[in-house]
């Protein structure tokens, strides 16, 4: 069980959370993923970032490291420059979300590369993409979930829109990732590499491509919080308060309920549950227009019953009874949810020392090929001796020697 | 149309059952050059055509937005997979293909999952359900809503000023049906995976996706923090401390400021105002632990600017700030026609409409957007042909309504 991707090498130039969630992807699926980080950006990465809140060191760099080797590398040096190469000459594939033009300007780009390695695949995954005015403009999630048009339709009706956070870098990853394999697939089957270019704003707008076709025959759509057009009941309920969190703040306390119907029958098992007999037995209501025309009093009649029951109760009962119902779950619920338990999904990573780290698996399992991974992250350039030596044929000599240039470390 | 060779030229695609995240995958498999044959019940899902948005002047059943986005381009077939004549065809349809996708329908005689790996060893094949193939709930109900309130981000949504702007308000899914799809992506991920695997002599698969598992992986951050950190994350707590979303003349800008020289930036940006040169914003965490009134100070700036203005003065300042665009805006947005982010294609009907043609550009197979009619059973002459059955076959077999 090595996965899929078993025997592929990514000689991986990525940082942030959209090129690091692409390769720990490639990683999960088998394939040996080479981090080549510089002191600047992987440091930064790793230390404390109080862009997220003040005290608390963010580990996100090093979740997303994990199942991936780190090659520590001044890239501000032509030596560093020529291993990175020597990197790339022996990978399958290689990857880079910079600015446009960053990777040209290390004598790094495409052009470079494909010297290096006639058949690499290569994917970029800036926030606009290699081409067009607004190639240079810098991006994160909020950015270019802004410029995707994903975060306008995000958000309470007639108030601002929900800006877009990680969720958003791990979606234009994913489709990074995706970009990397079928690039890999190609060349399996023809022997010939190509260059991606996959800007993450158009990442995000593929997962709302109805709304352009809408958009270009002048149905624009607006922001409309968790509404379906034509589905009813179809939102979060409030339930009652987490008792265990009862000096806490709203956040803490606050429980919530999914309900989301799509069937005739699901809504006569709703009422049932509920005991909202008027409601069930309203030849009105009986249908999805019927429903959809009185979705308030419908959303007001449910909030009123699930107020004041345990949000596990109710969906347990719900589930029972076929209706899509799922509690809103915080991090906590999910780690203790039996279901998740007896998938098996939770790791717990050897770090070294006594700190284990509990972390959340694959998200997908492949009954023949299998998973890989399951590794702590390494320190930064705790890989550089091992890959020099075993994979370019350096000598520890040679290596040190290196170390003491500060060209590796 | 392209003549150019595509990454998928040749690979055959069954897709059966779903609305969201199974079409999804298989729209882009469409995208990247496989030839996908979409089974519907017989008259077309009832369901899956009617969601939103809706085109005017369409006939019944082809009104949808999502159900053209979703599968123009495919085969689309209809065959009532419950009874033994239908399923029989699915299964048929189903053992000449290189790629099976679907949700895990009953079909008659025709055991999916592990089962038909077994029986089929060169087919690769993924199930997207809402919980996983196996497990307590592998059997439970579920809907793009509740996968994302059981995936974990809804409670994160939304952070910031949408958050803030009604508080008590219930949490949210992602727009539009991009949960699900999200779903799909991993799917694809995981079969181009298996392709891969495949191609080197390795065999089929069976892979196994969780919608609620895509949606917590991609939520990993808060959830390691509340597993290995005992901070738990609210959706009043995950407001960025400085910038954030802020309201302007004409809409809303998005900023962020993390690193000094996004502070600079976006100084620059606002005309570096006396209020944004004090000291005591000179270091992420000055600026964190002052963020109320830096906040304050963005947001009065920002209130009397226009969108398109900020935009062009950040772009040449280098700072992190950008307008929230509609897909209305975005379809004329000068950089994305440079790039020709939208394909024209055809509704039905006639109508011209645009759409997003392709997921990525690839140097040498390029993706690309195939047209195609969506009424249902479309293809049934020609892929029933293909299959073997005789024009007779064909007809008797709509007539008693299991095609």
């Amino acid at each position: 069980m090595e996965g899929p991707l078993a025997g592929v090498r990514v000689a991986d130039f990525t940082w942030a959370g959209v090129g690091g969630y692409c390769g720990l992807l490639w990683a999960m699926l088998g394939a040996e993923v080479i981090k080549i980080e510089t002191k600047v950006r992987g440091g930064t990465q790793r230390a404390s970032n109080p862009a997220r809140r003040v005290g608390v060191k963010s580990n996100l760099a090093e979740e997303l490291s994990r199942d991936k080797k780190s090659v520590l590398l001044n890239l501000k040096t032509d030596a560093g420059i020529r291993l990175a190469k020597e990197l790339v000459s022996v990978s399958d594939m290689t990857a880079e979300n910079f600015r446009p033009g960053v990777m040209d300007r290390l004598g790094l780009g495409y052009q470079d590369l494909v010297r290096a390695r006639p058949d690499i695949v290569m994917v970029s995954m800036a926030a606009n993409g290699q081409s067009g005015p607004d190639r240079g403009v810098p991006g994160y999630a909020g950015i270019f979930g802004a410029l995707s048009g994903l975060s306008s339709l995000m958000g309470y009706p007639g108030g601002p829109p929900a800006e877009l956070r990680l969720p958003a870098d791990m979606l234009a990853g994913t489709m990074g990732a995706i970009a990397g394999v079928a690039g890999l697939y190609r060349r399996r089957v023809t022997g010939q590499g190509q260059y991606i270019d996959c800007a993450n704003r158009e990442s995000l707008g593929t997962l709302i491509g109805e709304y352009f076709i809408a958009a270009s025959v002048g149905r624009s759509q607006t922001r409309a919080a968790n509404q379906v057009l034509g589905r009813a009941p179809y939102n979060c309920y409030r339930c009652a308060d987490d008792p265990a969190a009862a000096g806490g703040s709203v956040g803490e306390r606050e429980r919530w309920l999914g309900i989301g119907i799509t069937r005739d029958e699901q809504w006569t098992a709703l009422c049932a549950v509920l005991a909202l007999s008027a409601l069930g037995d309203d030849p009105g209501l009986a249908t999805a227009e019927g429903r959809w025309a009185r979705r308030e009093e419908i959303d007001a009649a449910i909030s009123g019953r699930t107020r004041s029951d345990p949000a596990e109760l109710l969906e347990s009962a719900l589930q029972a009874a076929g209706v899509p119902a799922g509690i809103v779950m915080r991090p906590g619920d999910l780690l203790a949810d039996a279901h998740l338990g007896e998938r098996e999904k939770w790791q717990v990573l050897d770090r070294g020392d006594s700190t284990p780290w509990i972390t959340f698996g694959v998200p997908m399992h492949f009954e023949a090929a299998g998973e890989a991974g399951g590794y702590a992250a390494p320190p930064l350039g705790g890989d550089s001796m091992s890959v020099l030596t075993g994979l370019l044929g350096y000598s520890e000599a040679d290596v040190i020697k290196l170390q003491d240039a500060e060209v590796v470390a | 149309m392209t003549d150019r060779p595509t990454v998928l030229g040749g690979i055959k695609v069954l897709e059966i059952g779903g609305t969201g995240a199974v079409p999804y995958c298989g729209r882009l498999l469409a995208m990247l050059g496989a030839d996908v044959v979409k089974v519907e019940p017989p008259g077309g899902d009832q369901a899956a055509r009617r969601l939103p948005p809706y085109l005017p002047g369409m006939p019944a059943l082809q009104r949808s937005a999502m159900f053209y986005y979703l599968n123009a381009g495919k085969s689309l077939v209809t065959a009532d997979a419950a009874t033994p004549t239908g399923g029989q065809l699915v299964a048929r349809l189903a053992e000449r293909s290189d790629v099976v996708v679907h949700n895990r329908p009953q079909v008659a005689g025709l055991e999916l999952g592990p089962a038909l790996l077994r029986r089929h060893d060169s087919i690769v094949q993924c199930a997207i359900t809402p919980y996983g193939w196996s497990g307590p709930k592998a059997g439970v109900v579920s809907s793009d809503l509740v996968t994302n309130a059981v995936g974990g981000d809804a409670y994160l949504t939304p952070a910031g000023l949408a958050h803030s702007w009604a508080p008590e308000r219930e949490p949210l899914k992602l727009a539009g049906f991009a949960g699900s799809y999200a779903a799909g992506l991993a799917g694809l991920l995981g079969v181009l995976a298996s392709l891969f695997r495949r191609a080197g002599g390795l065999g089929g698969d069976f892979i196994d996706v969780s919608e609620q598992d895509v949606h917590i992986s991609m939520s990993r951050e808060q959830i390691m923090w509340a597993a290995n950190e005992n901070v738990l994350e609210t959706r009043e707590t995950r407001a960025m401390p400085v910038g954030g979303c802020f309201e302007c003349a004409d809409g809303f800008i998005q900023i962020y400021v993390f690193s000094d020289e996004h502070w600079k930036a976006l100084r620059a940006t606002m005309g570096d105002p006396p209020w944004a040169q004090s000291q005591d914003y000179a270091t992420p965490l000055s600026r964190a632990a002052h963020s109320a009134e830096i906040n304050a100070g963005i947001a009065g700036w920002a209130r009397g600017e226009k969108r398109e203005v900020m935009y062009r003065r950040a772009k040449e300042r280098g700072a992190t700030l950008a307008p929230f665009l509609s897909p209305a805006e975005i379809i004329v947005d000068q950089h994305m026609v440079q790039r020709e982010y939208l394909t024209e294609t055809e509704l039905p009907e006639g109508t011209r409409a645009l759409v997003p043609g392709r997921p990525f550009l690839m140097s040498q197979t390029p993706a690309t957007w195939t047209p195609g009619p969506i009424a249902p059973g479309a293809s049934n002459r020609a892929v029933y042909l293909d299959l073997g059955l005789a024009d007779d076959d064909i007809e008797a077999l709509t007539i008693v309504g299991v095609i």
